[in-house]
């Protein structure tokens, strides 16, 4: 038990720290910084997801805001009083406007959406790599998006999808999501499936040699990424409350990517730096945008940093390996036994 | 006993023929070498075994099993484990990891995975090294990890494609030594394709030899080396 | 059915299929040798639009003037972005390819934001490119006719570049086998630069036409064409240019067929349906209508 504690001394660390922020900034911090903070919450789910098929399969899946989208929209019909779906939103088909759900019940059923269209959707696609498969990923988030973007029964068109007043996301069960989903996506790596992913993106050919069915394996983790990306969608769609289908789009996701990049794709750590990093640059430069009036900077300083990422430090902060606290290899003893041998 | 079998596999590449009717079997407790001049279809044998190629005509049986057109994962679990010639780890997993893969891939459970693995880098010497990532070993170590984690699979036949190619003289030997227990300690049948003659000559049981996709000899050491087919196919080619 | 409706409809898709080939075409001369499917080509699209805006509205310069700089822009900015963002990644993963694509593509669309406006802003053309021409009781648009010349002289030109060439021997020796064709003396860096300052060129044509069709530039104009040029490289055929070529026309035919026959609900789903049938060749018939010749790794 202790040694549970011990090797994963780095991720408790995190995690204390983000209850302790959160707690902090709830008592004694500005609205602003609560905002900032319940939407960096959000943020870490929305990119631990990807990461859990990203980092570990090598495979750039962009189909992920799709299914962000999709936990977002059905999770907020669901939740939406009758009577409020109605009045703003009287496109709706009659049988969705009459549902109405708890919250928690509305993210299930988010999540079992997007999951069961994962399901149907995704397992020709997991036997493409390299550019077919990126491109197919590609395709099938446009698909998606035309389709969410167009179906005016569903998600109101290309026009405002609006939930009324009331934020039911807060800053405790952003939190709260953000801290189970960083434990699950941590330990996911270590994990029968999770393993025999990341043995899938370092060769191929040697991982079929070793009797795994990669497809298969992909599958599996491609839905459990989607159901993550609709949780995210999810507490999202219940903390903004007026979105269309283009804000589940590209400049999202490139800012989730750029967290990935940044941090390391490989590591749960890293992403979580990442997030950290890449929010509060984000947020700093917004104001910056605003104050000299220069629209697209934030993107463009966080495209370059991204490029720069990429060839300096392909592996972003922390590299390939969740770092230790207690159980270093003590490097020079390897060094020495390692020249002896040799 | 169980016998790995290849019956009359012949491979066709749009109008090459790389491979005609070759035929062998490999029994378990044997070690059986595959050698041939550069080009004589040696690799692509081996991608056919493993499923990793469709054979254009013959059949492969595992221990009775079909193992012919399936996908190269259920060839694996059928009880045939490989190492590649260029070395194909997992190079950003840990030592550790990548011999666990090998238990894992056919379906154990990782617990059993730790254990198979601490015993078999402690056998093959590589256990002080189980936190490094794979990169980081140098080449002799590299060929010995992939070699682990074959094992790792408990396997019924070890392909093993050059398993000694970039090695010195000193490795060489050493991993000589350690593949002649192999068939006793672990049960299995091995396959050796290798350039070094004199590795082959010693390790192996039984030799079969390939010439520009077929067959042009079968036997023990001996008679492959006074072979006159053999020495012709080999002229301008010898590694003694 | 009306034989003037037919000829007219046919007259309209060819003119569509040819500047559609022409984007895919550029794709694929990146994709053919380095297999990085391009996402900042929708901006060398937009960089020489912006181009022909400022040429035109805030200059005097003669027409011709004005479309070969533009085009010259294109070519050139596609072989700075290759320099910049693509070259250090030479040898590397695939993925930081194609995130490093996006990136570019991300940077020049704000650039244009930022520089000049999020809004479109109204392109000025020679008056031919609004006329149109009567052929008995068929109208033609005079663009349209433009763009098939176009396409044709530039094929034909791209066709002997490729087959009579040495630089265009070289160029298909690398795309057939990268690795080889290195060895056998073919200089990487410039057969590389060559591809993109090809694909910049031809993104260069077709940001006239396609912004003669709009009447406007706007920063996300990319897009648009970006995405028909992956639909009509992957029907036709990711390996091959005559491959690319077919798939355009084919993505012409079925898109124009598609608005003609699909029920007024069903209209404004039109490009999902075109990315399905994508999505469907990929799974199905990865190399597209036409076979090319790459040659994957060998796996030893």
């Amino acid at each position: 038990m202790v040694k549970l504690w011990k090797n994963n001394a780095v991720l408790w660390l995190f995690c204390a720290g983000i209850i302790l922020f959160g707690i902090f900034t709830n008592f004694f911090l500005s609205p602003l910084m609560n905002d900032i903070f319940t939407n960096g919450c959000i943020t870490l789910v929305m990119v631990l997801g990807l990461q859990l098929f990203m980092g570990n399969s090598g495979i750039l899946n962009w189909s992920y805001m799709g299914f962000v989208a999709i936990g977002a929209f059905i999770s907020g019909i669901c939740s939406m009083p009758v009577n409020l779906k109605e009045q703003a939103l009287p496109a709706m088909y009659p049988f969705l406007q009459q549902i109405n759900l708890p919250f928690p019940v509305a993210v299930l059923v988010g999540i079992a959406v997007a999951v069961l269209f994962a399901g149907i959707i995704s397992w020709p696609l997991m036997r493409l790599s390299d550019s077919a498969g990126v491109i197919t990923q590609f395709a099938l988030l446009i698909v998606m998006n035309v389709i969410l973007l167009q179906w005016e029964q569903v998600t109101n068109g290309p026009r405002t999808f609006t939930m009324g007043a009331m934020k039911t996301t807060n800053l405790w069960i952003a939190m709260f999501a953000g801290i189970a989903v960083l434990i699950f996506v941590y330990f996911f790596r270590e994990t029968t499936l999770g393993l025999k992913l990341r043995a899938s993106r370092e060769d191929r050919y040697a991982t079929l040699a070793c009797g795994i069915n990669i497809v298969a394996v992909r599958y599996q983790s491609f839905l459990i990424s989607a159901g993550l990306g609709a949780l995210s969608g999810s507490l999202w769609s219940h903390y903004i409350l007026s979105f269309t289908a283009k804000t589940f789009y590209m400049t999202e996701f490139f800012m989730i990517l750029a967290m990935i990049i940044i941090g390391g794709s490989k590591t749960v750590t890293g992403v979580v730096s990442g997030c950290i990093i890449v929010t509060i640059v984000r947020k700093s430069l917004q104001q910056v945008e605003i104050g000299l009036q220069m629209t697209g900077m934030t993107e463009i300083t966080l495209a370059i940093v991204m490029i720069v990422f990429l060839i300096w430090r392909p592996n972003g902060i922390f590299g390939v390996k969740e770092p230790q606290i207690f159980n270093n290899p003590s490097d020079f003893k390897i060094k020495e036994q390692y020249e002896k041998t040799n | 006993m169980d016998t790995l079998e290849v019956n009359g596999i012949s491979k066709n590449f749009e109008g090459v023929q790389a491979l005609q009717n070759v035929s062998f079997s490999i029994q378990n407790g044997e070690i059986f070498g595959l050698i041939g001049p550069n080009g004589s279809g040696k690799t692509t044998l081996i991608n056919v075994i493993t499923g990793l190629l469709p054979p254009t005509a013959g059949s492969v049986t595992i221990a009775g099993h079909n193992a012919s057109h399936i996908p190269p994962y259920k060839v694996t679990r059928l009880g045939l484990a490989r190492t590649f010639q260029s070395i194909r780890l997992f190079k950003d997993l840990t030592v550790y990891e990548n011999v666990e893969v090998g238990y894992v891939g056919i379906g154990g459970k990782r617990k059993e995975a730790q254990q198979r693995s601490e015993q078999l880098l402690s056998e093959i010497g590589l256990i002080d090294l189980k936190d490094q990532l794979a990169r980081e070993l140098n080449f002799a170590h590299q060929r010995r990890l992939e070699i682990a984690r074959a094992l790792c699979s408990k396997p019924k036949f070890l392909f093993l494609d050059e398993p000694a190619a970039g090695m010195n003289e000193t490795e060489t030997k050493s991993l000589l030594e350690y593949l002649k227990t192999l068939p006793a300690t672990k049960n299995l049948g091995v396959l050796v394709v290798d350039h070094d003659m004199s590795l082959i000559m010693n390790l192996c049981h039984r030799i079969h030899v390939l010439n520009n996709g077929t067959t042009i000899a079968e036997g023990s050491p001996e008679e492959i080396r006074h072979n006159p087919q053999v020495i012709e196919a080999y002229l301008g080619d010898t590694h003694e | 059915m009306n034989f003037n409706i037919i000829l007219e409809f046919s007259i309209n898709t060819l003119a569509l299929g040819s500047l559609y080939a022409l984007i895919s075409l550029g794709l694929v001369f990146v994709f053919g040798i380095m297999q990085l499917v391009n996402f900042a080509y929708g901006e060398y699209i937009m960089f020489s639009g912006y181009l022909l805006y400022f040429l035109g509205v805030f200059t005097n310069l003669p027409w011709f003037l004005v479309f070969a700089i533009s085009i010259l822009g294109g070519a050139i900015i596609g072989f700075l972005s290759e320099l910049v963002a693509f070259r250090p990644f030479r040898g590397r993963s695939l993925e930081a390819l194609f995130v490093s694509s996006f990136a570019v593509s991300l940077i020049l669309q704000n650039t244009a934001v930022l520089s000049v406006s999020p809004r479109s802003k109204a392109v000025d053309l020679p008056a031919i490119f609004n006329e149109a021409v009567q052929f008995g009781e068929i109208t033609i648009p005079i663009r349209n006719l433009l763009t098939i010349a176009v396409t044709i002289i530039l094929l034909v030109g791209l066709l002997v570049l490729m087959k009579k060439t040495p630089l265009g021997i070289a160029m298909r020796a690398a795309s057939e086998n990268f690795p080889a064709a290195r060895l056998m003396g073919v200089p990487a860096n410039l057969v590389i630069s060559i591809a993109f300052i090809i694909s910049g060129f031809l993104a260069g044509v077709v940001a006239i036409f396609w912004s003669a069709r709009s009447g406007a530039v706007e920063p996300m104009m990319g897009q648009g064409p970006l995405l028909v040029g992956f639909i009509a490289v992957v029907i036709g055929g990711m390996y091959s240019l005559t491959g690319s070529v077919l798939g355009g026309f084919a993505y012409a035919v079925l898109a124009n067929l598609l608005s003609m026959f699909l029920p007024n609900e069903l209209l404004s789903f039109r490009d999902a349906f075109m990315f399905v049938i994508v999505i469907t060749f990929l799974v199905i018939r990865p190399q597209g209508l036409i076979k090319g010749t790459y040659t994957e790794e060998r796996v030893g």
